[in-house]
């Protein structure tokens, strides 16, 4: 081999390109005893430090002027919706299939259901109707979550249908017909099916159908594999299968537990607004409306894949809870009527949306408590016989270690041990999981974690709280299709817990592990590049930095606190101090929100023409919808809170702040 | 260059603008750099990019998903670049300085690399690009430059052969 044909094999090489063995024995031959292909290996290196080993170019955000133009070409008067179509909900016509007579079989309650709910309907009786305050008022929104709460570990099993209208898909499919099966047993298998009754225009539209199975540990989502429907089968298959384990902690489909019971959406009595009783499909029921984003879980088929419409977090959900046994009836969904719906719309080109015509109607047809066939939770490609479980007492000789058990999980009985087989250590060595009814708690372990966050999927942003008997954990709300979490990090191992029960019960059982949580390494919680370091510090210690009272950590509004805290250093020089803000009891309350507080006399130079002036508390402030961010300067000081909480709530905590910086309230 | 989820390709193939700014999120800033390492102009990189993006809105409902979501629009971005350098009859133009890596450590092996890069022919400059700075594959860089893998090897190659010879040359001269 030649210098010319020894370098065309190192220069590929270098891409990770494959070169044959032959190829590459030859010209490492070559290149041994050749200075020329030596200084080609290694000026060739040379240059690629010096163009990687660099500060990424300024890149302008392009987005939103890319998005407006996209949506100026899609609003030509022909393309644009009227608004006649918006103003349904008109009938659609069911397939003959669909039309045959359904069995309707009236709920009927558990035993043990009936039992928990004896007392409100007798109290009903003194007072007129258990949703009733003596004064006629509706039912508290606090009775409301707690009788959800005790009904849950009386769910024992439970098989619904419904039907899902959809509207404004696209201008070709404006409407659409799904209907919906939900079962679950006891412990934690659930199954949802959707089937798409919809014609659609013509073959390249894929059909929405669905298929979730949680059984236990496993899971499994089927749904469209995203190929053009007009593609022969076998060269693009029109589904697409996944199962995925508990233990990977990938973010697993979501569960449909709030169309049995309502419980992660009614998780804290605040963020709903009880509208009063309402008679429907015969039966008593209570009206309740809350935002888009808060009834999140109950719509867990928009997030399993298929095509669905957007919407809009603060869109507007009214829902029907059966009075007697608190299942969801119905649920309509109508546009909001703020500002900022129109500034979405406009972004998406979607054309104005009545918010008075719904464009999700989700319905429950019919209803049942008998045990669903075994078979409905089976995972497909897996034996009909589950494996032998293996007994906590063997596990020292098989993984080394005892697992932490609760000595107080309450009703929780351990339904399963896993022993999940992976080598990669962000799996739990060991999986435990307790359950009664549709609550449960998941407890994992591992040892050897070396960071650098707590060990499960829990933010290293996570809420740092103290456990009774000593130690601390890390908490995280529910949310990103997990429940409420819980991390701890201990001398010899490290812990992720997860449930649906109240942050009060999960702290109260992680209590009475036999470990001592311990505070993360300090080295875990440093990070920083390009000569700035970013260290995780206490929320008391960040709030000082930034000159901020330490009540405020538990005194923000709409209930948010202070769950942790980074500083930023420039050498010895504090740059910034960043806080995460979340509502530690509202657990549908979405993503946290961030507070940013740095040196700056102005704002930074707009960079959207979206951006407005707002005016609050005497500050002037600028709001950037894109971004759900308002930024503002006062005396000295630059402060940005993000978070998709909508401009009225971020207000609300920035006046705040603002007040308690001028000194207007200490 | 990572792959976007089919399924996003394919909402935004129906026309979903939800689906296609999740596309413009996650692009925007390689079609952005690969612009302006073509152009090498911020303002026109800047027009190039949106072009790119509204072209490949327009057409789509064209991409079969038989190359990457990825390539075809680098190809899209190049032909658009290569459009407004002709409109503009820049495409002699020098570089600017801004190109290269601004923090290079040593400026001097910054300014070696500059003057080499200068001295590297287009299409082998465009070669080098999309395999060093962006981190495609030959596969891809083929599928964006419409020519055979083993002409991306070999043009890699030259190119690599012609920095290290322009290196050379500079350190000499030093």
């Amino acid at each position: 081999m030649n210098c010319e044909g020894a370098q065309l094999v190192l220069s590929a090489r270098m891409d990770g390109e494959r070169v044959g063995a032959r190829h590459a024995e030859a010209a490492d031959a070559h290149a041994d005893g050749c200075a020329t292909c030596q200084a080609f290996a290694a000026g060739s290196a040379q240059i690629r430090r010096a163009v990687r080993i660099r500060a990424a170019e300024p890149v302008p955000d392009l987005v939103e002027p890319i998005m407006a133009a996209v949506a100026r070409t899609r609003t030509r008067p022909s393309a644009a919706p009227t608004l006649d179509r918006w103003r349904v909900p008109r009938h659609v016509s069911l397939p003959s299939a669909y039309r045959r007579p359904r069995h309707r079989r009236r709920l009927t309650l558990a035993p043990a259901v009936a039992a928990a709910i004896a007392g409100i309907v007798l109290g009903s009786v003194l007072v007129g109707g258990p949703w009733q305050a003596p004064d006629n008022g509706p039912i508290a929104a606090a009775t409301i979550v707690r009788n959800i709460r005790d009904v849950a570990p009386t769910l024992d099993a439970f098989q619904g249908t419904y039907t899902i209208h959809e509207y404004g898909l696209s201008d070709d499919v404006p409407e659409r017909l799904l209907e919906m099966d939900v079962a679950f047993q006891s412990p934690q298998r659930f199954r949802l099916q959707v089937r798409d009754r919809t014609t659609y225009p013509s073959a390249s539209w894929t059909p929405t159908d669905l298929l979730s199975i949680e059984n236990v540990t496993a899971a499994y989502t089927s749904g469209p594999s995203g190929c053009p429907g007009d593609l022969p089968v076998d060269v693009c298959p029109r589904t697409r299968a996944t199962v995925t384990h508990l233990s990977e902690f990938t973010a697993a489909a979501p569960l449909p537990a709030d169309l049995v019971l309502p419980l992660a959406t009614f998780g804290s009595p605040t963020g709903f607004q009880v509208l009063g009783e309402a008679r429907i499909d015969g039966r008593d029921a209570i009206r309740v409306r809350l935002s888009f984003e808060r009834a999140a879980p109950m719509f867990p088929f928009l997030r399993l894949g298929g095509t669905w419409r957007p919407f809009f977090d603060r869109d507007r959900v009214l829902l029907w809870l059966d009075a007697d046994s608190w299942l969801p009836l119905r649920m309509l969904v109508y546009p909001s009527r703020s500002e900022e719906r129109r500034g979405w719309e406009l972004r998406y080109g979607r054309g104005v949306e009545s918010p008075d015509a719904a464009i999700l109607d989700v319905r429950m047809v019919s209803v049942s408590n008998r045990t669903p066939d075994p078979s409905l939770f089976r995972i497909p490609g897996t034996p009909a016989q589950a494996p032998t479980q293996p007994r906590l007492a063997d596990l020292p000789d098989r993984i080394g270690y005892l697992p932490a058990t609760p000595v107080d999980p309450g009703d929780l009985e351990l339904v399963s041990i896993s022993l999940p087989s992976s080598s990669v250590t962000v799996t739990p060595a060991s999986l435990l999981v307790y359950a009664e009814g549709l609550d449960y708690l998941k407890v994992g372990e591992r040892r050897g974690w070396s960071g650098p966050g707590p060990f499960g999927p829990v933010d290293p942003g996570a809420e740092q709280v103290p456990l009774a008997g000593g130690g601390v954990a890390f908490y995280e709300p529910a949310g990103e299709g997990y429940g409420r979490r819980l991390a701890i990090h201990t001398a010899t191992s490290d812990l992720f817990l997860e449930t649906n029960l109240p942050r009060q019960r999960l702290l109260e059982i992680a209590s009475s592990l036999p470990v001592l949580g311990e505070p993360l390494p300090a080295a875990w919680g440093d990070r920083g590049s390009a000569g700035v370091e970013v260290r995780r510090v206490g929320v008391p210690e960040a709030l000082a930095a930034a000159g901020l009272p330490a009540s405020l950590a538990r005194r923000l509004p709409a209930g948010y606190v202070v769950a942790s805290a980074e500083l930023s250093m420039m050498g010895p020089t504090l740059e910034s101090v960043t806080f995460s803000l979340r509502q530690p009891d509202t657990d549908a309350a979405g993503e946290p929100l961030t507070l940013h507080v740095g040196r700056g006399t102005r704002l930074p130079a707009p960079s959207s023409s979206e951006q407005s002036q707002v005016v609050f508390a005497g500050v002037e402030g600028r709001w950037t919808p894109s971004r759900s961010e308002l930024e503002w300067v006062d005396e000295g000081v630059y402060h940005s809170l993000q978070g998709e909480a909508g401009l009225e709530a971020l207000i609300d905590i920035a006046s705040a702040l603002a007040k308690i910086e001028t000194g207007t309230v200490g | 260059m990572r792959d976007p989820d089919p399924r996003t390709v394919q909402r935004a193939r129906r026309g979903d603008l939800l689906a296609f700014e999740d596309l413009v999120r996650e692009f925007q800033a390689d079609a952005f750099r690969f612009a302006w390492h073509l152009t090498r102009d911020r303002q026109l990189a800047e027009d190039v990019t949106q072009e790119a993006f509204l072209r490949a809105f327009r057409f789509l409902k064209g991409f079969r998903g038989d190359r990457k979501f990825g390539s075809w629009l680098f190809s899209i971005v190049r032909n658009c670049s290569m459009d407004a350098l002709r409109s503009q009859r820049r495409s002699d133009t020098p570089w600017e300085d801004q190109f290269l890596p601004r923090s290079v450590a040593d400026p001097a092996a910054r300014a070696e690399l500059e003057a080499a890069l200068r001295s590297v022919s287009t299409e082998h400059r465009e070669a080098f690009l999309l395999v060093e700075v962006f981190g495609l594959s030959y596969q891809e860089t083929a599928d964006v430059l419409g020519v055979a893998v083993g002409t991306v090897k070999s043009r890699m190659f030259r190119a690599r052969q012609a920095l290290c010879l322009a290196i050379a040359d500079e350190e000499e001269a030093t």
